[in-house]
């Protein structure tokens, strides 16, 4: 097992170099430079003053030679050093790190929510294929996969505001200062993209243990005379669970990034809207520190499931 | 039942387009759901095609009398107006065009480039292969939104940048089912026969492999339409698709529709409508194509 973990750490150092190089280029393929497109601004008019843009590539070291950007800035990524944002001048990394609780909470959330709506949507539909409650579940799934997360919350927002005459509060609050606040502020933004999710993961859990369930051993355990509750969630949900932990654990990677629109509907300062507000201020070393972050969290990710899957189930193992 | 089957039946149509129309009627008889969604997806083209010679309004005039007018279809308010007095109707219609247009050619170039990435690999394996898995496991360590908002910051927001977006996105997948379905079509019995005839590399590529990747690429295609218009509505709700004052379906739902939900709700209501039909379609066709498609599933 250790030996295997090695392994999966070191293939992570190629791709990790792929990732990098990617951004890398993608900020070099920038219309005109960097350095000009932040200074003629989001409207994309107007010509730069040439003395700042001269100061402002020596400061981004665009004069240097391509290899000597890309080395200097990958070593000074493992120091530490992630670039100063544009926009006020701080740490990238300093942000991120500030940034990064709210986002990891909301995506916390969502994933509890989607969790708890779509295992039993799952199961329900599975062990009662092709009956009212099954189409019902499956209606109920294939709508949050058919609606834009951003018309779920735009309709959510609709409901509170119009219906119930309810603003959330205004001003953020951090978890462990005000929770409660700070639980009313989430909340919405969770549900809207937990019912997404769970979609997803429904779809998922129905199809897998449909699948399970067809197979000799459940026949069995029915045979014997165990109860169906029984064979169902000791017998079948184990063996069907296991492609829903794939699903589950890459989609909660994948909402760290995904909450972006989530946040700017709710107005929330987590990592999404410093990503939006990067682009719009073209503040390109936040925006190349963010995507970088959600890549190592994804490939993390991908590590954590494989290990949790030999744990999970005694027949995989790595050798 | 497969299109395999389908052709079992084809000697009911006359000709060629009959044909055609058969093998859409039974594929509607076999997959209810869809022939729901093909029905749905023919209604969002007709619009996006037709929609600038439907559209009642002008979908740009700006109206000061009547900003945020509620629906009143007797007045010719059918879906009301916006904070500019713009005509709801028009611009959904409008709309559609520019979504339409937009998905189906990003899907269309993402799936060429994936599907050249996928058999090229698939066939020849090894080297090109190695490093054609990586690219494939770099662009699918970034968040799909995450990349799409990368691309098109650095490139600038406009609907070309955005097609490039999503296209690059889509490239990855359909790279990776193209390519599983190479490497097990490549060591069957009737590549290793048409070898033997002597056919060349490139001739069993594309007239005997490629035609076993159809199938599935077919259903990828159709799917990824869906989320393709999810992520151009999802850049334009954020304000980086198509500029303004352009109607695109994301940018209706944004800004000024969110800040005034109270005095207008219809603004909040009609473009998710629009939308999550135009998805709804093609999800529903999808798996419509994916069941009768795909042996397995087979009833």
């Amino acid at each position: 097992m250790q030996a295997y973990i090695l392994r999966r750490l070191l293939q992570f150092i190629p791709v990790l170099i792929g990732v990098s190089l990617l951004i890398f280029i993608l900020m070099r393929i920038v219309p005109g430079d960097v350095a000009i497109a932040i200074l003629i601004g989001p409207d994309g008019e107007g010509s730069p003053d040439p003395a700042l843009l001269e100061e402002l590539r020596d400061d981004l070291g665009l004069n240097r030679p391509l290899v000597v950007q890309y080395f200097s800035w990958v070593g000074n990524l493992f120091q530490g050093d992630w670039g100063e944002s544009v926009e006020d001048g701080r740490p990238v990394l300093k942000k991120i790190v500030t940034r990064f609780p709210l986002t990891f909470e909301l995506a916390t959330m969502t994933m509890l929510i989607a969790l708890a709506i779509a295992l039993p949507l799952g199961v329900i539909s599975a062990i009662r294929q092709n009956t009212w409650i099954d189409y019902l579940a499956r209606i109920i799934s294939i709508g949050g996969l058919t609606m834009p997360s951003f018309w779920v919350g735009a309709l959510m927002v609709l409901v509170l505001v119009v219906v119930f005459s309810w603003f959330p509060p205004f001003a953020y609050a951090e978890l462990w200062e005000d929770p409660w606040t700070n639980f009313r502020q989430l909340i919405w933004g969770a549900l809207a993209l937990g019912y997404l999710l769970a979609a997803v993961v429904a779809r998922m859990v129905r199809s897998t243990l449909l699948e399970v369930l067809r197979q000799d051993y459940v026949r069995t355990a029915l045979a014997k005379g165990l109860p169906e509750r029984n064979v169902v969630v000791r017998h079948a949900l184990k063996n069907a669970i296991l492609p829903v932990v794939t699903i589950v654990g890459l989609q909660y990677a994948g909402l760290v990034g995904g909450t972006v629109i989530m946040e700017r509907i709710w107005n929330l300062p987590g990592l999404g809207t410093m990503l939006i507000q990067a682009i719009q201020f073209r503040d390109y070393p936040v925006v190349q520190g963010l995507v970088l972050v959600f890549a190592i969290i994804i490939l993390l990710a991908n590590l954590l499931i494989d290990i949790l899957y030999a744990w999970l189930d005694p027949r995989i193992r790595y050798a | 039942m497969t299109i395999a089957d389908m052709s079992r039946y084809s000697h009911i149509g006359l000709g060629a387009l009959q044909g055609a129309w058969t093998r859409v009627w039974l594929f509607s008889r076999t997959q209810p759901m869809g022939g729901i969604g093909l029905v749905l997806v023919f209604f969002v083209f007709f619009v996006a095609i037709f929609g600038p010679l439907l559209a009642p309004k002008d979908p740009l005039a700006i109206d000061g009398n009547n900003l945020f007018h509620s629906p009143e279809w007797y007045k010719g308010f059918y879906l009301g107006t916006d904070h500019l007095g713009r005509d709801n109707l028009s611009r959904i219609m409008i709309g559609a065009r520019s979504s339409i247009t937009i998905a189906v050619i990003s899907v269309v170039a993402g799936t060429i480039v994936g599907f050249m990435i996928g058999l090229v690999g698939g066939f020849y394996g090894s080297w090109s292969d190695a490093i054609l898995q990586r690219l494939v496991e770099i662009l699918i360590a970034i968040p799909t939104l995450v990349l799409a908002l990368a691309i098109v910051s650095v490139l600038g927001p406009s609907q070309r940048n955005v097609i490039i977006a999503i296209a690059l996105i889509q490239v990855p997948n359909t790279a990776r089912v193209v390519r599983s379905v190479v490497l097990s079509t490549r060591v069957m019995e009737f590549v290793t026969a048409s070898r033997a005839v002597g056919a060349s590399n490139l001739r069993i590529m594309f007239r005997h492999v490629a035609p076993q990747t159809f199938a599935p690429l077919m259903i990828v295609f159709t799917a990824f339409l869906g989320l393709a218009i999810i992520i151009e509505a999802s850049l334009s709700f954020l304000g980086l698709g198509t500029p303004p004052p352009q109607p695109a379906w994301g940018a209706m739902l944004a800004g000024k529709t969110l800040d005034n939900v109270e005095r207008a709700p219809w603004n909040a209501i009609f473009p998710g409508v629009a939308l999550s039909i135009t998805v709804f379609g093609f999800n529903l066709l999808g798996d419509g194509l994916r069941d009768s498609l795909d042996p397995r599933l087979r009833r």
